[in-house]
This record gives structure tokens, C-alpha cells and sequence, in this order.
């Protein structure tokens, strides 16, 4: 066995001082980030808060590895800051650029905006450190880049709010700076999206793997971007070949939605995402397609962003997933065909239920 | 014979065979180094047979081993808790390949070259690549959440499934992910890629493809020494190039290969070779294939170049992807280890393993996935000396402590199995095997699906 069996940080010890208490007291722990994403559970809520943000550190940095092993409530904006002084970042950025924790960009289950070029930032986790009531503090995973040591527990943590433990640390697979970066863009208007489309086909035709490819719609207006990172002469070649607008920040121009915050977000198939970008389309609300991954986002600033419930239900009739992220959060769904065997695993990790609870089978969730 | 009568009626399509003479051939795969029998094997021809011969077991409280091609390394396939093994060679047909939405739909006897193969014709590509994936299987791949050279750049299984129909203990059936690869609540996907068959059998899966590159380019650099070889892994990592694959072998894998069918002409006094492979955009492509050669000419290389043509391209891939088979030619017997460490700790790792091959008196060849650090020391021996046998056996444990003490793992591809119990238990602490255990118990509370596997007794 591996002789250090406790995380002897100060963020493991107080995480296991807080769970011990919770469990004598028998009361709630509610894992809280930098808030910016779900309100609180809603009515009368008696537990304690576990505060990530008072943790914010790098904890190990492997340059050389591209790993970087970082406290959970430490911001992605400040980890990233850090990172390019080496010339090193993680491609997680959400598009309203929004100050999530690392910890809140997992427990919440969140996509970014780079997930089309360099995958999901889920699939970026090479490990982590969390506190649990039964098994104290474990670090599951390694921080090298191919593991299969046992199973893949820190799945466990992604998007589940908390319900298998307080995420202490987070080791990430890193990418390099690109070299070169630059937007194309270009505009149209409705009715309909079939001219986009065809656009973003032609685009994808040109160039099979942008860093990102977005469509943002409002109203009857869509902009499509291309981020293309890599060398000059890639650049001028797309520019020449598609004959859109070059944006030489390498930014997300246009598309960006800088400072409207994200109210949901769901992921299609590939195949579902024309009739469920036509329909944010034609409803008038403000959204944003990442074409290659199949990720969309709704913004608050939508004439009627009240209507979650029916575009997730949209979502799902498409094949797809959606997540309020304007909403108290949701306990995590779990099958019923599956049920049995999830409370059983919520059982040995949480025996005194002090964690957030699973929730039911969601109805046409796959 | 109530067990056997009752899988005939459970797979009625299928075949259940328990002669002596065969179940021999099923008491191991690819790991030799253990052999247990089974009770029957049978071969379900649908879903349905296999969700009930299932429930058969698991009335029968028989446990079950679920079979792919039978390449595991690490004795996945191996029926150490004895009981039945079921083949799932039947279920073997591709369903679908759909470009619109970049999916296959596979049943999981589906050889991995078969379904690159069907995305390749329709400009995608299925990227997990295993050394075995002429012969290793869908299922099997999830199983043990196979990765491969080109891993490198995208990921492993884990990263490719989508969506799969499961099989559970008790012989239940659901759906587990979602096709758009980011599913609601719990996500039994994530546990079950890589669980080694110990929580369910996937009856069908759906896999993510991606578009071909435009463009790839293999650069191949000669070095006197394994030193300048890592040195130069090292810096085209540093200088920000993604390799979609970067590859390494030493002098001893390299001499066994060229007395192979695919003879690449390396000269004999070689140190290593390494193959990096860039794809991407043309543009892109030309100017990181410039890079690399720049890079590794910083570092005394012998000879570097790209190359010439697709077939010289294949040749040099099918060479270094034949170096396991190839230890047959130089060895009476061979085994393969599968230990990970930090890439820059890779001189210190070479070092250190040869030093275990002094010590312990066994020659060993290096064959690697430099570019993630995942070491595959493959161990020469003689099977027909007991001593000999507990040497190289001794000396597997000895490479993963050496992985451990430089802050890597004990499996990056090849899985726990029965082959790497003791090992898992010096990575992981006390709690962390407990919560592991936890989840073993929960998804199948009677220890039914192949028992013996990842978790000392």
C-alpha cells in the first residue's frame, strides 16, 4: 500500500473536519464554488457550506508534462493566466467567460467553448483529490497522461453537484499556446438557418478541425466563427478559400458572449443540431452553437429565457442532454433500470447522507 | 448437467460446448502467465441470449468471463474464478456508419481494425489503435479502455464511446451514456469503459469517428543512443506540436523486428528509433514535419527523415506495430509489461529498467508510446525454466515499482487483470482500494462477472 493515506494539506484536513462534524451533527454539507453559475437549493437549508474558494493554488506543475495539478477553487481565468507565461493553457473557456471554479466547472458539469478542437474539458481530468465521509481523503486517477489503474472514479464528480464527495484538487492535461490564431467570421439573416448551414458545411470542408466553430444567433441575425490555430499560412489559405472576414485578434469576435451569462447548456448529436438551432432560432432567444461538438449555450439576455422546460425537452427528442445552469441545481438523475446499484454506491460513500442527494429517473434523459 | 441444459435453453441461436480438448484453449489469452479452465463456453447469437444466459448464471450463482478476440495482456480473459466464458465473437456485425452524425454502431465482436477500416472508406477515422487491432475487439477495447500509438493526440476508449446497451450482473439490461457524448445524472459509461468486464457485458456500442486529416506526415530519426531519442521527445513537446503519434524502440526491439516480415532496413548498431507522426492541415503538417527533423538533428540523430510515400508510410508503422510478435523471433518466450511515468522522467525510467534487466540477468527490449510515457518493456525468457519464469516475473513487478517511485501509474493500456493485483495495491492507498471495492460491490453485489480480476482475493 501506498504509505501517505491522508491528504495532509490544509484544504484535505479541513474538508475531513468538516465531513466528520456533518456526520456527528447529522446535517447537510453543500459544496459552494464561486457562485456564479446556480442558486442555492431553494426553501430552508440548515447544513453547512463548504467554501472551495478559500482554497486557490497551484498545487504542482509539471511543465515539462503538461499537467498541472490545481486547487478546485481556484478560477480557470486565474489558472490560465498563470499557465501562459509558459506558454501552456486549458482549453475550458465557457463563452461568457464567466469566473467559474474548476471545482464548479466539474461539479456542474460545463462545456467550453474549445470543446469541438481540443475535446471535452472532461476529457482533459488526469486526477483528483476529494474528501469523502467513508474513505477520508483519496486521490483518484494519476497525474500522467494514460491511466487504467481501476476504475474510473473521478467520473463519479462530473456533474453530479457534490453527491460522491468535496473535490479538493484537480490534475489537468494541458495544450500548448497555439503559434498563430486568428477568427473568420462572417453574417447573415434569416428566415431560417439553411444559408448558415451550408456555410458551416463549406467551412468544415475547408478545414476539418478548427480550435472552435461557433454559431451565434439572435433573432433572425447568426454569425458564424472560425478560430484557426496554427501557422500564417494556414490562416491566409482559409481566408482566401472561404473569403470571410479575418478578426486578427484570434478572438472569438463576434460570437463571443462576453459578459451575457449563461442561463443553460445542452449537447446534441450531430445530427440533431440543425432543428434545434432552428428552433432557438426562430423562438427569438439568444444562443450560441459550437458546430463540431454539438454544444449550445442560452444566454440570460434572451427575450424569454423562462422557457428551459421546453427547450429541454427539445434536447432531449433530438438525443441530446441539457443542463438549467440558471436554476437550483438539480440532484443528478439516475436510471431507474440502473437505481438499485447507484444507491448502493451512494450508500458506501455517504453511509449518513450528509453529501447532496441523487435524484430520481429523468424521463427521456439519454 | 442442469447448468449446461439450462445455457443451451438461454441460447438457443448460440452454442454451448464444454469438451476437455476446448476448454484448454480458453484457460488464458494473451497473458501466458496463468491458466485457468472454464466450465462451458458459450457463444450467445443476439443481446438476448446474452442477457439470459446471464440470468442462467446468475440464478446458477456460476460466474461468467465475457471474451473478445482473447489479445488481453494482462489475463482479462482469463477465467481465474472459473465458471462459464462467454464469446462474444457472434455479435460481430457493424450497424451502422453514419457521417452526418460521426457515429458507428458496433456490436461488441467487432475487430477495432474493421470498424477503421468502414470509417476510413467514408473519410473517418475510428482513432482508438491498439497494437492488436487486427484481432482485439469493440468489446474488449471498452473493457479494458484500449488506447494505441495514435492515442497520443485523441484520447483513449474512454474518450470515444458514446453510448453502449449493457448487460449487468444480475442479467437486467440498459442503455448507459447518450449520443451526444455528454449524457444527464450518474454516468455508469465512465465506470464501465475500462472495468475489465467486472461490472457488465456491452451487447452493442456506439463510437465516436472523426473526420480524416487532410494531411500526415511521418518523420523517422536514427539515434545512437536512447539519451538523444528522449532528448528529443522532450523538446517536440516543448516547442508546442501535438504528435498524433510518437513512437520509440531500442536496439534489442529493433533487431527483433528487422528479422520480421516487415523489414524496414534499420542499421544493426542503432540506439533507437522513433516515429512521429503529424497530421493536421497541409500547411500545418509540411511545416511541423520541418520542425521535428530540426529538432532531433539538435540532438546528434544518425538519419531523419519523412516519408517518401503512403507505402513506405505503412511499412514503417506495420514494423513497429509487429515488435511484440516480433520477441518470438529473439526469445523462446516474452512479457510484456505496461507501466506509465511522467514523459520527462524517461531517461531516469530507461536507466532504471536496465538496471532491473542487469540485476535480475534478463535481456529487455523497450517499445514505447514515448509521446505519453507509456512504457511497454517486454521481458525475454524461457517458459520452460520454472526459475526462469519467476525471474521475469519478479523483474514485471520490479519495472512497475520503478513507474510507481517516479510518480506514474502501473497500467496505461493493457489494464490490471490478473496480472497486476499486487501492483494496483502498492499504487493505491488503503481507502482508495476500499472506495475501488465499493463500486465491485455495488454494480455486482455476488462477485459474479469475472471475479479474480483487478482486486486480490
Amino acid at each position: 500500500m501506498r504509505q501517505h493515506d491522508r491528504d495532509s494539506s490544509e484544504a484535505g484536513v479541513a474538508a475531513e473536519a468538516l465531513l466528520a462534524e456533518a456526520g456527528h451533527d447529522r446535517v447537510a454539507v453543500l459544496p459552494v464554488g464561486a457562485g456564479v453559475r446556480h442558486r442555492r437549493p431553494e426553501g430552508a437549508w440548515d447544513g453547512i457550506p463548504w467554501i472551495s474558494t478559500k482554497f486557490q493554488s497551484i498545487r504542482r506543475w509539471a511543465v515539462p508534462d503538461f499537467s498541472v495539478e490545481a486547487d478546485a477553487g481556484l478560477t480557470m481565468a486565474s489558472l490560465n493566466a498563470e499557465l501562459a507565461g509558459r506558454g501552456q493553457w486549458l482549453p475550458a473557456g465557457t463563452p461568457d467567460g464567466g469566473a467559474d471554479t474548476l471545482g464548479g466547472l466539474v461539479s456542474a458539469g460545463l462545456s467550453g467553448v474549445w470543446a469541438g478542437g481540443y475535446g471535452l474539458i472532461r476529457d482533459r481530468i488526469l486526477a483528483m483529490t476529494v474528501a469523502t465521509p467513508a474513505f477520508g481523503v483519496v486521490r483518484l486517477g494519476a497525474p500522467v497522461v494514460k491511466n487504467v489503474a481501476g476504475y474510473n472514479l473521478w467520473r463519479l464528480y462530473w456533474a453530479t453537484h457534490g453527491a460522491f464527495g468535496l473535490i479538493l484538487t484537480i490534475t489537468w492535461k494541458l495544450a500548448p499556446l497555439p503559434r498563430a490564431a486568428a477568427t473568420l467570421e462572417c453574417a447573415g439573416d434569416g428566415p431560417g438557418l439553411a444559408a448558415a448551414f451550408a456555410e458551416a458545411r463549406r467551412w468544415r470542408s475547408a478545414a476539418n478541425a478548427w480550435a472552435a466553430l461557433l454559431l451565434n444567433l439572435r433573432g433572425p441575425r447568426w454569425t458564424l466563427a472560425g478560430v484557426a490555430h496554427g501557422g500564417d499560412a494556414h490562416v491566409e489559405r482559409l481566408r482566401r478559400e472561404l473569403g470571410a472576414t479575418v478578426q486578427p485578434q484570434g478572438d472569438l469576435g463576434a460570437a463571443r458572449a462576453q459578459g451575457c451569462p449563461v442561463a443553460w447548456q445542452a449537447r446534441l448529436p450531430l445530427a440533431g443540431l440543425p432543428p434545434f438551432l432552428e428552433w432557438i432560432a426562430r423562438s427569438g432567444a439568444h444562443g450560441l452553437a459550437e458546430l463540431q461538438s454539438g454544444v449550445v449555450w442560452g444566454f440570460r439576455d434572451s427575450p424569454d429565457p423562462q422557457r428551459l422546460d421546453e427547450v429541454a425537452a427539445l434536447a432531449r427528442q433530438h438525443g441530446g442532454s441539457f443542463r438549467s445552469l440558471s436554476e437550483p441545481w438539480p440532484a443528478p438523475s439516475v436510471p431507474a433500470a440502473e437505481g438499485d446499484m447507484w444507491r448502493r454506491l451512494k450508500a458506501s460513500v455517504d453511509p449518513q447522507g450528509v453529501l447532496p442527494a441523487l435524484g430520481g429517473d429523468a424521463e427521456g434523459k439519454r | 448437467m442442469a447448468l449446461i441444459d439450462d445455457l443451451r435453453r438461454a441460447a438457443p441461436r448460440g452454442q454451448v460446448r464444454s469438451e476437455p480438448a476446448l476448454l484448454r484453449a480458453y484457460a488464458q489469452d494473451g497473458y501466458t502467465l496463468a491458466a485457468v479452465e472454464p466450465r462451458a463456453v458459450v457463444w450467445p447469437a443476439s443481446a438476448a441470449e446474452v442477457a439470459a444466459v446471464v440470468r442462467v448464471l446468475a440464478r446458477h450463482r456460476v460466474p461468467l468471463v465475457a471474451r473478445g478476440g482473447g489479445t488481453s495482456l494482462s489475463g482479462g480473459a482469463t477465467p481465474v474464478g472459473g465458471g462459464v466464458v462467454v464469446h462474444l465473437s457472434r455479435l460481430n456485425h457493424i450497424l451502422g456508419v453514419d457521417t452526418d452524425a460521426a457515429i458507428a454502431e458496433v456490436e461488441p465482436g467487432v475487430v477495432n481494425a474493421w470498424v477503421s477500416q468502414a470509417a476510413a472508406r467514408r473519410g473517418y477515422a475510428y482513432r482508438p489503435d491498439p497494437s492488436s487491432q487486427q484481432a482485439c475487439t469493440i468489446g474488449g477495447n471498452i473493457g479494458e479502455n484500449a488506447g494505441g500509438p495514435h492515442c497520443l493526440k485523441y484520447g483513449v476508449t474512454l474518450n470515444h464511446v458514446l453510448m453502449a446497451d449493457v448487460v449487468w450482473a444480475d442479467g437486467h439490461e440498459s442503455r448507459v451514456g447518450s449520443l451526444s457524448g455528454d449524457g444527464e445524472g450518474v454516468d455508469a459509461l465512465a465506470l464501465l469503459v475500462g472495468s475489465e468486464g467486472t461490472l457488465g457485458l456491452v451487447t452493442r456500442a456506439w463510437v465516436r469517428l472523426l473526420p480524416l486529416a487532410e494531411a500526415d506526415a511521418t518523420v523517422q530519426a536514427v539515434f545512437d543512443t536512447v539519451e538523444d531519442a528522449s532528448r528529443t521527445v522532450s523538446d517536440v513537446m516543448a516547442a508546442g506540436i501535438v504528435p498524433a503519434a510518437l513512437e520509440m524502440m531500442d536496439q534489442l526491439a529493433v533487431s527483433a523486428v528487422e528479422r520480421g516480415q516487415f523489414r524496414v532496413g534499420y542499421p544493426a548498431d542503432l540506439g533507437a528509433v522513433l516515429l512521429v507522426e503529424v497530421d493536421g492541415l497541409a500547411e500545418q503538417v509540411a511545416d511541423e514535419a520541418a520542425e521535428v527533423q530540426a529538432i532531433a538533428a539538435r540532438h546528434r540523430v544518425r538519419s531523419v527523415r519523412r516519408a517518401a510515400s503512403p507505402a513506405e508510410r505503412t511499412l514503417w508503422w506495420a514494423n513497429r506495430k509487429t515488435a511484440f510478435g516480433a520477441m518470438g523471433l529473439i526469445s523462446p518466450d516474452y512479457y510484456v509489461q505496461d507501466g506509465v511515468i511522467p514523459r520527462s522522467r524517461l531517461p531516469e525510467a530507461l536507466d532504471a529498467i536496465g538496471q532491473v534487466g542487469r540485476q535480475r540477468d534478463i535481456r529487455i527490449a523497450n517499445v514505447f508510446h514515448a509521446g505519453d510515457g507509456n512504457l511497454h518493456p517486454l521481458l525475454l525468457y524461457d517458459g520452460r525454466d520454472p526459475k526462469d519464469v519467476q525471474r521475469v516475473q519478479a523483474a514485471g513487478h520490479e519495472v512497475l515499482d520503478v513507474c510507481l517511485a517516479l510518480g506514474g501509474s502501473v497500467t496505461g493500456e493493457h489494464g490490471i487483470g490478473v496480472e497486476k493485483r499486487e501492483d494496483l495495491a502498492h499504487q493505491l492507498t488503503e481507502s482508495e482500494m476500499a472506495f475501488q471495492r465499493a463500486v465491485k460491490a455495488a454494480f455486482d453485489p455476488l462477485d459474479l462477472l469475472n471475479p479474480g480480476k483487478i482486486f486480490l482475493p
